[in-house]
């Protein structure tokens, strides 16, 4: 389904600052798979979900969909395929636009954009029951703008636009880690929802481990632009965040340190 | 009594002309959050255009709607010197604008062309219509077709995504809109209407001149705020009619302050003295604020 084959991305080439974001990285996911994807920092989470997405073109490698060349096209015609959320609730969301507007404007991804009137009767009912899935009473909220709402509203908002037309691949970037925990709970359950309703194939980065290995069927661990470990389901369900810890040092023969990660249990 | 109800009439007529100028300036500086600096030169290109082709006995409707296309071009290029040159949105306009100038004169082929005795729109409207209210009559005509189209547009599968461009590029960009195409298209309008504005104001006030649109950008801004700080802008149809308002209260103004005593020249001083107060405003409350609760404290 999603071929991610050699890629390598390398920052500032040339300089001083070049920088290996991505190390020939390799990596085959199915229709349906949720891969969540772990690592200290500066490991390449963020870059191997924006390069998929065409934030950044790649150095060298490819990027198959479907038997597709996707590394080539630039990132608003990818984006017909992909659904994204971001780490900042502020990046997902128009916030002087009407949550109505916000919603048709998540409606029309991956189609043409016409002269036609941007909401009908239609859309407007669809909007509705989308949004009383949320239970955050934003259905009742369709033509306030959506700077009035708070944080975690327009990161539920984001996910729900990010499913609102089916994608092909669903880009999860870190999305609840500017949430507080409750609002952050309430959005992973959203999520859980959308993509077993859809079944979704997801990436979701994250820096909490007990998510990683509770959500999800397969788990990737980077490291310095590397994957240095792959489970499966059943290997998942077997690891403990203790377990995950000391593979990690026994691949890199480093200790590890990193203070965001979320420790859980 | 009569002077002041001519003085009156005559800076209606005028903030309806120059609001189609504003309502372009809105495009870009609030839907697009574009500064856009060519507005210097496109008002001028129309003026240029339109007198040119009126002179030559083109129709006078013909020497109005031909001044649309050759603003929209001016826009498409600063647009694409921005998005595919990379080059800073103000530098792009200042580029076009400075470029312009050069353009106009080539246009006219010197610096003034006089329209006294021609056939104009106006002339041919106030033989049917008597005057003021030929003038007023055909430019609120004019206003009203824009500020409608505008709020159609606006309101469109397109025109949401152009808004949302201004509003969070990264956002429209992962939605599958080409934000590159979306900022080409609303400078085209937005020039468009200016250049429009200035074919309309060659033919009001009788001429065009190569100078005609020094300090256009900060006249259309301060139509654009006095706008809002009078009417709001609660959406968009709030917003363009908020526009049109602010550019006859900005002309209104203007007459004020040359009848008690201003020279024609400080005007330009005035505006600018007036945008600036209206955009440090916000931040001089804070201050304020900032030392109201150190002194309490």
């Amino acid at each position: 389904m999603l071929a991610i084959k050699n890629v390598t991305k390398i920052f500032n080439k040339n300089s001083v600052n070049q920088k290996t974001a991505l190390d020939n990285v390799s990596l085959t996911l199915e229709e349906g798979d949720f891969v969540t994807v772990i690592g200290s920092n500066g490991a390449g989470k963020s870059t191997l979900l924006n390069v998929i997405a065409g934030v950044y073109p790649i150095d060298t490698g490819s990027i198959k969909l479907e038997g597709n060349e996707i590394s080539t096209l630039p990132e608003h015609k990818r984006a017909a395929f992909i659904g994204r959320v971001f780490q900042d609730p502020m990046k997902g969301t128009a916030p002087s636009m009407t949550v109505e507007e916000n919603l048709a404007l998540a409606l029309a991804r991956g189609k043409r954009r016409s002269l036609r009137w941007g909401i009908s009767k239609k859309d407007r009912k669809l909007f509705k029951e989308k949004l009383e899935v949320l239970g955050l009473g934003l259905e009742n909220q369709l033509t306030n703008k959506v700077e009035l709402l708070s944080g975690g509203q327009r990161q539920a908002m984001t996910v729900l636009m990010a499913a609102l037309v089916k994608p092909k691949v669903l880009l999860l970037d870190e999305h609840t880690a500017a949430l507080d925990p409750k609002t952050a709970d309430k959005v992973i359950e959203l999520t859980n929802i959308i993509v077993k309703e859809h079944n979704l194939t997801t990436f979701m980065v994250t820096h909490n481990m007990e998510q990683a290995l509770t959500m999800g069927n397969r788990l990737i661990m980077l490291h310095e632009g590397q994957i240095i470990l792959e489970l499966n389901e059943s290997q998942k369900r077997n690891m403990t965040v203790k377990d995950l810890i000391r593979e990690f040092e026994k691949v890199r023969g480093v200790k590890f340190v990193e203070d965001r990660v979320v420790l859980a249990n | 009594m009569y002077v002041t109800v001519g003085f009156f009439i005559a800076s209606v007529e005028q903030g309806l002309v120059y609001a189609i100028m504003a309502l372009g300036v809105y495009l870009t500086f609030r839907i697009l959050d574009f500064p856009d600096l060519t507005v210097d030169g496109s008002f001028p290109l129309g003026a240029a255009v339109a007198a040119k082709m009126i002179v030559d006995g083109y129709s006078p409707v013909a020497a109005t709607l031909v001044p649309l296309l050759c603003g929209a071009c001016a826009g498409i290029i600063t647009g694409v010197l921005h998005t595919k040159g990379r080059i800073a949105g103000l530098l792009a306009g200042i580029l076009t604008m400075t470029a312009l100038y050069s353009i106009n004169l080539r246009i006219m082929g010197r610096p003034n062309i006089p329209l006294l005795r021609e056939e104009t729109l106006i002339s041919q409207f106030s033989s049917a219509i008597p005057q003021p209210f030929a003038n007023i009559l055909l430019f609120s005509l004019a206003v009203i077709i824009i500020v409608l189209f505008l709020d159609w547009f606006l309101y469109t599968e397109i025109g949401l995504a152009l808004r949302a461009t201004g509003d969070n590029p990264y956002m429209i960009r992962s939605l599958g809109a080409n934000t590159d195409a979306m900022k080409i298209l609303g400078l085209a309008m937005s020039n468009a209407l200016v250049s429009l504005s200035g074919a309309l104001v060659a033919q009001h006030q009788g001429f065009a001149d190569a100078q005609m649109g020094i300090g256009m950008i900060v006249a259309g801004l301060a139509s654009v705020i006095i706008g809002e700080v009078v009417c709001g802008a609660k959406s968009i149809p709030f917003a363009t009619v908020a526009v049109v308002v602010g550019s006859v209260i900005y002309r209104l103004a203007i007459s004020v302050a040359l009848l008690v005593g201003f020279r024609a020249s400080d005007l330009k001083l005035i505006t600018a003295i007036l945008v600036i107060i209206a955009l440090t405003t916000p931040q001089m409350k804070s201050i304020l604020k900032v030392n109201k609760v150190k002194s309490s404290s």
